[in-house]
């Protein structure tokens, strides 16, 4: 009786359990030499089903091609298992269309497949050093990052200079060149009067001073964690390692310098590393200026990452090395209001920053 | 125990709907199909209407559309007004809304009564678009033309007036003594329409271009925004196209509709920006390549005119770079003017022409008829494309 309670209850539960499956949807061709073949109608079936082959497989690569460098690195460790197995990673059935070339003696087909994104980026966390990690070798990190809104403009007045020039040439004597490379010319002195002849115009930048914010951290959490739990990291959570004072001194530094302070950064390096936490992240997350999408009409903002680094300190090692680096990535967030706008972009930031990270720990096979 | 275990196993293999049986559609309400840059010149009547707000806050428009939509029994889905959430797939996928894609204005005047001869016309459609396969699977046109006299040219302001009156308590009905607003019909459009969730695979108008013979003709306002009236055409032909043939699409652009108002029904709002329209598997590209007008007769009382309108139309699927048509088709409309009639509107007649053309093509997919494709192209190889396309038709269903 037990045992069929049990069995019921997995069933039920699997009726009932919503899977959030990210598919991918591409179209993949394929294109068969009919040369390998005695003749079209004799091999139908058996040209069909090799040319589908053909197509879901290029489906595939078109998929693989849209992963940065750090994950195709990372696909090759798992490439021969997907392409050998590709049936189990997507639904490739449909025939949009073929095509029987009697010229070039050909036959293509073009099918639809709906790639399991889930089950691929899976596949690829299974493989990486630091999902392989014993449950004592868990990964503790540290979110350092903040956003940064624009807080001010300075814009200079162009400098202009006036500069009030006497000429007195004084000819010397012109020699011909009598051998070829030879040169002479004429020189002639300059002497600074005080009369108008002319000017110079120095054009200043803007200065822009920036205010740092920890409003929209959640929203960096949100679009990090699930990536960095899923590569086998847990978060720590900032506040709970008397960081206050560097905190406040990072937005400082970031707002008006851009950067951290040499002082600041060995102060929170020392901070984390007492506490036996190994990795870090730090960074600025930039908020564009506001806008209205033209399609739509809806709120709309831009972010970028300045810049991103994961530190991460070997047990026995002295210094702390920067594992990762992203900087350049922008991301679009709509909205219907602007604070919603943000928060989209800005999650949507994070996520591509968290998977970008994880993509290069494990091509460096870093646990 | 045995018993048990079978039944579990059935329900398991043969998943049944707990919940009700009928497809759930969201209500999204009113929007322009355009994208947002272009309102103020493509619905420059209907948009500052969409800021009077009436005692309940809603604008008077969505206002109207609402108590039509609510008398609305449609017997395959049911309409429902509630938030949709996009995480529970295919169950609360679907939504539709009411969407205006083009209105103008023309008059034309008669010297002798010294009468205004003044004509707006609206085009509509009822769309539903699918978050989860990202298909617009429905697409009902239907559109609305108020012709009226009057003895003074209208300014602006007395033409959003009247259009105002149209939206909300309506006009009298040229053909009978009912009043009709812009949304007298939803009511009806719903109740007889069959939503089909399932198609195949989905064609597209992925290009649009205006040829040099035809851009003279085309009035000073669209001229500068040629992409306004690059959406207006590909809406024409799709939405015609979808509703002959029952099949899905992807549309020309997301526009105000899809971009903004049906994608604000979904609780999600962090995921749903993220959802972009699809590359479609099938392509059609449009090019208009000209108008002509010709003074077939001429006469002290009547004129009679033609106004052509010239289309090339290329079927294809760019990855097999297979071409199911690629031909040229004209449409002709006749129409006799009386002789002081003048500031004759020749875009709308070119509008109509091609509209009727748009038209006349996706009825005659599924069953040609001999006298039309002769007059459109009278060449061997448009009929026989013709078949390719219906063959195309049956393979998106």
């Amino acid at each position: 009786m037990s045992k069929i309670f049990k069995f019921s209850s997995i069933l039920i539960s699997l009726i009932f359990f919503n899977f959030h499956v990210l598919a991918f949807e591409e179209n993949g061709k394929g294109t068969v030499d009919l040369a390998n073949y005695t003749s079209f109608e004799e091999n139908k079936n058996e040209i069909i089903k090799d040319a589908k082959v053909l197509a879901c497989k290029n489906a595939l690569q078109k998929y693989v091609s849209t992963f940065s460098i750090d994950k195709k690195k990372n696909f090759e460790k798992i490439k021969s298992k997907v392409n050998d197995n590709y049936n189990q990673y997507m639904v490739c059935d449909s025939v949009i269309d073929e095509n029987l070339d009697v010229g070039e003696n050909k036959f293509t087909i073009l099918m639809k497949a709906n790639i399991d994104e889930n089950k691929i980026d899976q596949a690829l966390v299974e493989v990486s050093a630091i999902a392989n990690a014993g449950a004592d070798e868990v990964s503790d990190i540290v979110i350092l990052m903040f956003s940064a809104k624009t807080k001010s403009i300075k814009q200079k007045d162009d400098k202009v200079t006036k500069v009030d020039q006497t000429t007195k040439s004084v000819d010397v004597e012109q020699t011909e060149a009598s051998k070829e490379g030879e040169t002479q010319i004429s020189s002639e002195t300059t002497e600074t009067n005080v009369t108008t002849t002319g000017g110079n115009t120095v054009s200043s930048s803007e200065v822009i001073t920036y205010e740092v914010t920890d409003i929209y951290n959640e929203s960096i959490e949100a679009g990090m964690v699930e990536i960095l739990n899923t590569a086998g990291f847990e978060l720590i959570d900032g506040g709970d390692l008397d960081l206050e004072e560097q905190i406040e001194t990072m937005k400082v530094d970031y707002g008006e310098q851009g950067k951290l302070s040499k002082a600041v950064q060995k102060s929170i390096k020392k901070n984390i590393a007492s506490e036996e936490i190994s990795f870090y992240v730090q960074g600025i997350f930039k908020i564009g200026s506001q806008e209205v999408d033209s399609a739509t009409g809806m709120k709309m903002v831009n972010v970028s990452v300045v810049s991103a680094k994961m530190m991460h300190k070997r047990e026995g090692k002295k210094f702390w090395k920067t594992v990762a680096t992203v900087a350049g990535n922008q991301r679009k967030g709509k909205g219907t209001t602007y604070d919603e706008a943000i928060n989209n972009a800005v999650r949507l930031c994070s996520q591509s920053v968290a998977k970008q990270m994880v993509q290069k720990l494990n091509a460096k096979g870093i646990k | 125990m045995k018993k048990v275990t079978f039944y579990l196993i059935f329900f398991l293999i043969f998943p049944i709907k707990i919940i009700a049986s009928e497809k759930k559609v969201f209500y999204a309400g009113f929007s322009f199909s355009g994208n947002y840059i272009d309102k103020t010149s493509g619905i420059k009547y209907t948009d500052p209407l969409t800021n009077i707000k009436n005692e309940n806050g809603i604008d008077i428009i969505s206002s109207s559309l609402l108590k039509s939509v609510k008398k609305a029994n449609p017997s395959s889905f049911k309409i429902d007004y509630n938030f949709a959430d996009i995480e529970k797939g295919l169950e609360e996928s679907v939504v539709m809304a009411v969407v205006l894609d083009h209105e103008d204005f023309f008059t034309e005047y008669e010297s002798i009564t010294k009468t205004y001869l003044n004509n707006i016309q609206m085009f509509f459609q009822i769309i539903f678009y699918d978050f989860k396969s990202r298909k617009l699977i429905a697409s009902i046109p239907y559109d609305v033309s108020m012709p009226f006299f009057t003895k003074k040219e209208l300014n602006e302001s007395e033409i959003r007036e009247y259009i105002k009156t149209f939206y909300t308590t309506g006009l009298k009905s040229l053909d009978n003594d009912k009043t009709l607003n812009a949304f007298s019909i939803v009511e009806e459009i719903l109740n007889n329409f069959v939503l089909k969730e399932k198609y195949k695979f989905r064609a597209g108008v992925t290009k649009v271009n205006f040829e040099e013979k035809s851009i003279q003709f085309i009035p000073e306002k669209f001229k500068k925004n040629q992409n306004y009236l690059k959406n207006v055409f590909a809406q024409l032909f799709s939405s015609r196209l979808s509703l002959h043939n029952d099949i899905a699409l992807v549309p020309y652009t997301e526009g105000m509709a899809i971009g903004a108002k049906m994608k604000q029904q979904f609780v999600n709002s962090d995921i749903i920006y993220d959802i972009e329209l699809p590359k479609p598997d099938f392509n059609i590209e449009i090019s208009v390549r000209g108008f002509k007008k010709v003074l077939a007769k001429k006469s002290d009382v009547n004129n009679i005119f033609f106004w052509a309108s010239f289309i090339n139309l290329n079927i294809f699927q760019p990855d097999l770079d297979k071409t199911f048509m690629n031909d040229n088709l004209k449409n002709v409309i006749k129409k006799s003017i009386p002789a002081q009639i003048e500031n004759i509107n020749d875009w709308y007649k070119f509008y109509i022409a091609t509209y009727e053309l748009f038209d006349g093509y996706s009825l005659n997919i599924n069953n040609p008829n001999k006298e039309w494709i002769n007059k459109t192209n009278d060449s061997d190889i448009f009929a026989k494309n013709i078949q390719n396309v219906k063959k195309l038709m049956e393979k998106l269903k």
